[in-house]
């Protein structure tokens, strides 16, 4: 291989690598900025409160309702 | 356990217990609540109240009181005195007649009512009026409870439009589209700012939920709180309250509540102590 061929060969690969480091980097921008948001949309109404679990305990008698 | 049906302070009530002989009078004693505590019923103490500034009535003086301590602990959230605030927005008749409102204030006046309970004999002075919409229901089933089990009753589920109070036996109660709570000694009550709605002839989105510092519906994080109780009247006034400061929320635990609600998200959040048998 010349030297030609081995500069071009290893500014191809040094462009790949760049290109899929940037990608990855938006990605795990992304990933974060998701994460944020999502964590900011969970905050509790008040301090010392949990998220309520479903729970399922078979029929209800009644139903406690605004009216 | 023998059931009985009927409606009364515009929805639906229901009530359970272990002598039947005992249901035959509950309507009507729920009607003869109402007729003294509605602010649409002409000759109601309240409306007496209204007109004259001062009325004996010792019913309407055990809710009013029991009002000012749910005010007075919540440090104005809530607030008997929103009643002229309702009628500002419109909310001045029956709910299910409001289709023509006029248009809200944008800025309405402040709540400046002041209320006092010297024993049967309530007086109010100054500009506005009062609502017991937010803690009558449950007071009236807490009564309704309390009668029943004077009577002789021990197994007894009663349900004042979705306030409910149990004593003697443990009952399954449905909150929200798929939680369930067991009460056996106890009530529950929740208020949302979704039902009771209406809109204003400027198109405005309203509700009847008002938050007193502001004389307009309430506008917090919350928009559905159920709270459990010992007692029904305190279960209802924590539920209204709570959608107007759910700061509150942290303090449940003083009058031995918890509660579960649904934010602005549709995320549902319960107090620590929501989950234990009642």
């Amino acid at each position: 291989m010349t030297d030609d061929r081995r500069i071009v060969a290893l500014s191809v690969v040094a462009a790949a690598a760049l290109a899929f480091a940037g990608s990855w980097f938006a990605v795990v921008d992304h990933d974060r900025d998701a994460a944020l948001a999502v964590s900011a949309a969970e905050r509790p109404p008040a301090p010392g409160l949990r998220r309520a679990p479903a729970r399922r305990r078979g029929a209800v008698v009644r139903r406690s309702r605004a009216s | 356990m023998t059931g009985r049906g009927f409606r009364a302070m515009g929805t639906a009530w229901w009530v359970w217990c272990d002598r039947a002989d005992l249901l035959d009078g509950v309507p009507a004693g729920v009607a003869a609540l109402e007729a003294r505590l509605s602010r649409f019923r002409d000759g109601s103490a309240l409306r007496r109240l209204q007109r004259d500034g001062a009325v004996e009535d010792a019913v309407l003086a055990e809710v009013v009181r029991l009002a000012l301590r749910m005010r007075d602990w919540s440090g104005g959230a809530f607030d008997p005195a929103v009643g002229s605030a309702l009628v500002a927005l419109g909310y001045d008749r029956d709910h299910r007649s409001l289709a023509d409102a006029p248009a809200a204030p944008a800025r309405p006046a402040p709540l400046a009512l002041q209320v006092d309970v010297d024993g049967d004999v309530v007086t109010v002075r100054g500009p506005g009026a009062l609502d017991l919409g937010g803690i009558a229901k449950g007071w009236a089933v807490d009564q309704v409870h309390d009668a029943l089990r004077q009577q002789g009753a021990r197994e007894i589920l009663v349900d004042g439009g979705g306030d409910l109070r149990a004593s003697g036996r443990r009952f399954a109660i449905g909150v929200g589209d798929d939680h369930a709570l067991p009460l056996s000694d106890g009530a529950i009550a929740t208020s949302s700012v979704s039902v009771r709605t209406w809109t204003d002839a400027a198109g405005r989105r309203l509700h009847h939920v008002i938050d007193p510092a502001t004389a307009l519906p309430a506008a917090s994080s919350v928009v559905t709180a159920t709270v459990r109780a010992p007692d029904a009247a305190t279960a209802d006034a924590l539920a209204t309250a709570i959608l107007v400061r759910p700061d509150l929320l942290p303090r449940l635990g003083e009058l031995s509540a918890a509660a579960w609600v649904v934010d602005r998200a549709g995320i549902c959040w319960e107090t620590p102590s929501w989950g234990e048998a009642a």
